[in-house]
């Protein structure tokens, strides 16, 4: 097979008004994966700040750094810009760099419009953002925006609705693309059987999109008509409802949490088996878990009204608990991926060691809420905040993190430091826990969320307090990994091709990738193509001697 | 065309013709993603309808059916040339092809024209209660869809009309499958808020 | 080999000992009702259940790390086995029987915090942008308070059933009393029911645990449970407040009223009898809707008259059709018995 015809000449440096366009016009999977990236790490860094605020008010009782009107709009703005601009994106980020690569295909299926669904990203956050330049300030009426209460915002919560229209274009696009690259574009041999798990939970986080996101839209758009034309959807006094909105939002809300986590679980499916040698334990186990969550996930939504009085709790409690099913067999499949490997500790290994470790506790914070009468209790106090914290800092930003170790020397050629890679981990997994653990116990305490204040004598305060100082723990961890980032982007490109002796397509090819992707494609006849790879080469090497 | 792209391409040829193309697959899961956007409001309709004594709630007078039934009709015939044109692609006959999408592109035209004139025999605005807030927000969006079927069916008329069908047909295809499903809404439409409500 | 195992298992004892402590120290609120024991008793269980979950992975993860850990200078490759189908059957079944007997204990505590209670007390509490009301049916008074000044408190006799219906006529809200272990939504068009017996004396304080904007932080209640005498003292009490007869001179057939921060600026208007009348309202609530409606009394039995509501800031005048001669009651309908007012009709005095 000849690789020689496109080697491109190492070229003279372009002007940089020139590079500057080439990423503005690109329609290269990966440049606009790395511009999911970066887009996605930035809002991360508005998002951080405003918890870092948030967690400065509630540092002492009656604090009055904020007033409530400021605060309500801090942990809005929060709740959107990490759920709809950083998790989601940062997932389909690495999604679109690494799915084509993968499958060994040289692109998405639509380039251009792969593209505009990045395009319209930054877009939409930006509106988003707008609000805080308006009067009356950014949207204050929380990331679920129930109604009356969103009815009753002001210009914010318009550019609020405007916003994630247009990130729900931008995610929806993308859910298409996905599902149309990952089925027609496989490399020969790449049966769907051996397809990398990330692909498939790739895959699954798209039909979740696809069928979840529109109800979301239309109940964006019942919002705009009941503000601005004079509908009823949600006014009771005139045939609407309240119901009307929590189903629609939460026939999106719930599998929207999957959305954000699944891909999740794919990542952490590729990364355990490769840095413990083995295969994953049960590759079919892990599919079929995917596929049962998706189809659980659009029954499951009743549990986020336990305490409404609107929906049959029964029922929902059923469908909830049983999605756990699929979600416990991912975490045994992994342990006994890493039962008898020889496992290597390298930065991203230990983020999803970390991931584990944390997504466990989330997901068991989850059987407490998933039954009716425990979650009176519960509900809407600081004892979901946890759980939601470590569902989606504790299992999907550790994964991001470890996707980002994994990954890094194959989008820009380099390694990133080791050494900082642990002092970040660490920090992080201690600061992580020291936030939001103790969340547990105000919860308990019967401290509601989305406060913006608390009284002194209500004894909370030691606890948000040692809550607070978490939070600041983790903001210098992020601080340590963005130092490492610049660091070694001024290094020069010293990483091989495959430089952690991984299993799919994606360490086949150099690193950074050539534009068109593979110079040679490697033939597949299993899940681990790159894997056999190697012992075959390791075969023939003893052969030779 | 490198190796690899070479790999590629033998692989699609492998695949065959009987495999469905990029386009149609990616239309197909985007009217999946619509007809979830629709059955949200038609959720809504179904539990306000349960939940009221009288439907149409508050009295309101119901809208003809001259017109709205002029229009499914217009609406239905456009699909037959539609599947006229699909069979003719099929067939290779791509010069009748052509006159099929004529067909069906006028068909699409006056099914718009018709569902904007159709708002003049409407008794009730947008503020007279639930009833109302359906109709005017789904046909409002009906209304959207036609015109992006019409603006689509226009630019795959005139990409025919240039020739384009001997290279290919999966824009034609895709289209198509755009256009039965604005036909599956507006049905379903006239059965539940003209049909339906005066029964 | 041995070495490892050992310290491994005081690793895993140390692990255990911490996690039992840590959570069973948690701070869930003793209960002060039979409902709330129930929930108290299934967060124990759950807890049991989810107890060997946690251990079965962080043990597993705890083991790996240090017995499946990579040495320097081995170079042997690891098993490359997969699983096999019946493992990873077993991976399903475990979690399933986890949940099956989640679900039964949950199932049958929610089917007791369900039932409803013997018949009691009866209490109409309405939830409004920032404050309560609750009404007490069977006595015929409301207990209120005021939006950032006072808390409404709300006294219960101990051990005497209490019935609830919830409502709220602007945003979603909820009643909740850490140590009843309990809190429902008060719904905007959808009534809300639930009854519990306390059982323990004490000042507990309530809030609203659903966000409902600007001062949803200060939206807090007092609950007093108390002695029976003590309850009918404070009901005598209450009932005297409510009726001693607010009243204000009669001065023509036109009257002005201004809303700010939840409050009516008068608590008392009056009007000349069988004439109709102008009825100016200020709303200087910034996003706030109030109405102004009038009634035989604060039960309610009858209104007269009601106006659409106006959300602030604006001024609009009506006028009211004429009413006889007689003591009148006003409210915002939205806000309930917390912006209330006595309403004379009669002949101008002097």
């Amino acid at each position: 097979m000849a690789t020689t015809e496109v080697r491109v000449p190492a070229a003279a440096p372009r002007p940089r008004a020139q590079r500057i366009l080439d990423w503005l016009t690109t329609t290269d999977h990966k440049k606009i994966g790395i511009m999911y990236l970066v887009n996605s790490f930035t809002f991360f860094a508005f998002g951080g700040a405003m918890a870092m605020l948030m967690r400065t008010q509630l540092l002492q009782p009656n604090d009055h750094l904020f007033t409530p009107a400021e605060y309500n709009q801090l942990f809005t703005m929060h709740g959107t810009i990490m759920i709809f601009m950083v998790i989601f994106p940062l997932l389909a980020g690495f999604g679109n760099y690494f799915v084509p690569l993968q499958i060994g295909a040289l692109d998405m299926a639509f380039p251009r419009v792969n593209a505009l669904s990045f395009w319209l990203l930054p877009a939409g956050g930006l509106v988003l953002l707008a609000g805080f330049a308006v009067k009356g300030g950014a949207a204050a009426a929380g990331w679920t925006n129930y109604v009356p209460l969103a009815l009753q915002g002001e210009a914010g919560e318009d550019l609020w609705l405007l916003g994630l229209l247009i990130v729900g274009v931008s995610s929806l696009l993308g859910a298409i693309n996905f599902i149309v690259t990952i089925l027609r574009l496989r490399a020969p041999g790449m049966s769907v059987r051996r397809m990398p798990i990330f692909c498939w939970a790739t895959l699954g986080t798209s039909l979740l999109v696809v069928l979840a996101l529109p109800s979301f839209t239309a109940n964006i758009v019942m919002m705009l008509a009941d503000r601005h034309l004079g509908t009823t959807f949600f006014d009771p006094a005139q045939g609407g409802s309240v119901a009307n909105y929590l189903n629609t939002f939460w026939f999106f809300g719930h599998p929207e949490v999957y959305i954000l986590i699944m891909a999740a679980w794919g990542i952490i499916s590729e990364i355990v088996p490769v840095f413990s040698g083995r295969p994953l334990f049960g590759y079919n186990g892990v599919v079929l878990a995917l596929m049962l969550v998706i189809a659980l996930s659009f029954s499951v939504w009743g549990h986020h009204m336990f305490t409404t009085g609107l929906v049959d709790n029964s029922f929902f409690t059923v469908t909830t608990e049983l999605i756990s099913v699929p979600t416990g067999v991912l975490f045994f499949n992994w342990l006994a991926t890493m039962w008898g490997g020889k496992i290597r500790f390298e930065p991203p290994m230990l983020f999803a060691l970390g991931f584990i470790a944390m997504f466990v506790i989330g997901g068991i914070d989850g059987v407490w809420m998933a039954s009716p009468a425990m979650d009176y209790a519960i509900h809407d106090t600081y004892f979901v905040v946890s759980h939601i914290h470590y569902v989606l800092f504790g299992g999907t930003v550790f994964a991001v993190m470890a996707a980002m170790y994994y990954w890094f020397p194959k989008m820009t050629g380099r390694m990133l430091d080791r050494k900082l890679a642990y002092v970040h981990f660490w920090l992080m997994l201690i600061g992580f826990n020291v936030a939001f653990f103790p969340m547990h116990y105000l919860g308990l305490d019967g401290m509601p969320r989305r406060i913006a204040e608390y009284p002194a004598n209500a004894g909370w305060t030691m606890l948000n307090i040692l809550s607070s100082s978490g939070a600041y723990l983790i903001a210098v961890s992020m601080l340590v990994a963005l130092a490492n980032l610049v660091i070694t982007l001024r290094r020069p490109r010293t990483a091989p091709a495959d430089p952690w002796e991984g299993y799919t397509l994606e360490w086949a090819t150099s690193s950074p990738p050539p534009p068109h992707n593979f110079d040679v494609l490697p033939p597949v006849h299993s899940e681990r193509p790159v894997y056999d790879l190697r012992r075959a080469a390791v075969t023939e090497e003893v052969a030779g001697a | 065309m490198s190796a690899v792209e070479r790999v590629m391409q033998a692989a699609e040829d492998q695949r065959g013709t009987r495999a469905i193309s990029s386009s149609v697959m990616g239309m197909a899961i985007f009217v999946a993603s619509e007809a979830i956007f629709f059955a949200a409001f038609f959720g809504v309709y179904a539990s306000s309808f349960a939940s009221e004594s009288v439907w149409p709630p508050k009295q309101i007078p119901l809208p003809g059916l001259v017109i709205p039934t002029a229009d499914v009709i217009v609406l239905v015939l456009s699909g037959l040339f539609l599947t006229g044109a699909l069979a003719t692609l099929r067939r290779g006959a791509e010069r009748t092809t052509v006159l099929w999408l004529a067909a069906a592109t006028a068909g699409a035209l006056g099914f718009l024209a018709l569902l904007l004139a159709g708002y003049a025999g409407v008794g009730f605005g947008i503020k007279d209660g639930i009833y109302a807030s359906l109709f005017y927000v789904v046909t409002g969006l009906e209304v959207a869809h036609a015109v992006g079927g019409v603006v689509l069916f226009g630019t795959v008329f005139v990409r025919a009309a240039n020739g384009e069908l001997a290279l290919r047909h999966d824009p034609v295809q895709a289209a198509a499958l755009y256009w039965y499903f604005v036909i599956a809404l507006g049905i379903v439409v006239f059965l539940i808020f003209y049909l339906g409500a005066t029964l | 080999m041995r070495l490892w195992s050992r310290s491994l298992k005081q690793l895993l004892l140390v692990a255990l000992v911490l996690c039992v402590a840590l959570v069973s120290s948690g701070c869930i609120q003793n209960p002060i009702s039979a409902k709330a024991q129930d929930i108290h008793r299934l967060f124990y269980i759950i807890l049991w259940l989810a107890l060997p979950v946690f251990l079965v992975v962080w043990g597993s993860l705890l083991i790996c790390v240090v017995r499946f850990r990579h040495r320097r200078g081995d170079t042997s490759e690891p098993r490359q086995t997969a699983g096999n189908n019946g493992t990873i059957a077993l991976f399903f079944i475990g979690p399933l029987i986890i949940i099956t007997l989640s679900l039964l204990f949950g199932e049958t505590t929610l089917a007791k915090v369900e039932h409803p209670d013997p018949p009691g007390e009866h209490l109409r509490i309405t939830g409004f942008q920032w404050e309560w009301s609750a009404d007490y049916v069977d006595h015929g008074f409301t207990v209120t308070g005021v939006t950032n000044k006072k808390s409404m408190v709300m006294e219960l006799p101990v051990d005497k059933p209490v019935h609830v219906t919830l409502l709220s006529h602007d945003v979603i809200h909820e009643f909740y009393v850490p140590q009843l272990l309990f809190m429902k939504n008060a719904i905007p068009g959808h009534p809300n029911t639930f009854s519990f017996t306390p059982d323990k004396l004490g000042t507990f304080r309530g809030r609203c645990a659903q966000y409902c904007g600007l001062w949803h932080s200060h939206m807090t209640f007092v609950m007093k449970v108390v002695t029976p005498e003590a309850f009918a003292s404070w009901v005598k009490h209450e009932k005297k407040v409510s009726s001693s007869a607010t009243t204000c001179p009669v001065t023509g057939s036109s009257v002005e009223i201004e809303a700010q921060h939840i409050q009516w600026n008068k608590a008392c208007l009056g009007v000349v009898a069988n004439k109709p009348f102008k009825l100016q309202i200020e709303n200087k609530d910034v996003g706030i809707a109030h109405n102004f409606a009038i009634y035989d009394s604060p039960k309610r039995k009858h209104q007269y008259y009601v106006t659409p509501t106006i959300t602030g800031p604006a001024k609009k005048t009506f006028i009211v059709p004429a009413l006889k001669p007689g003591t009148y009651y006003f409210q915002c309908n939205i806000h309930g018995p917390a912006m209330s007012g006595t309403l004379i009709v009669g002949q101008p005095s002097g």
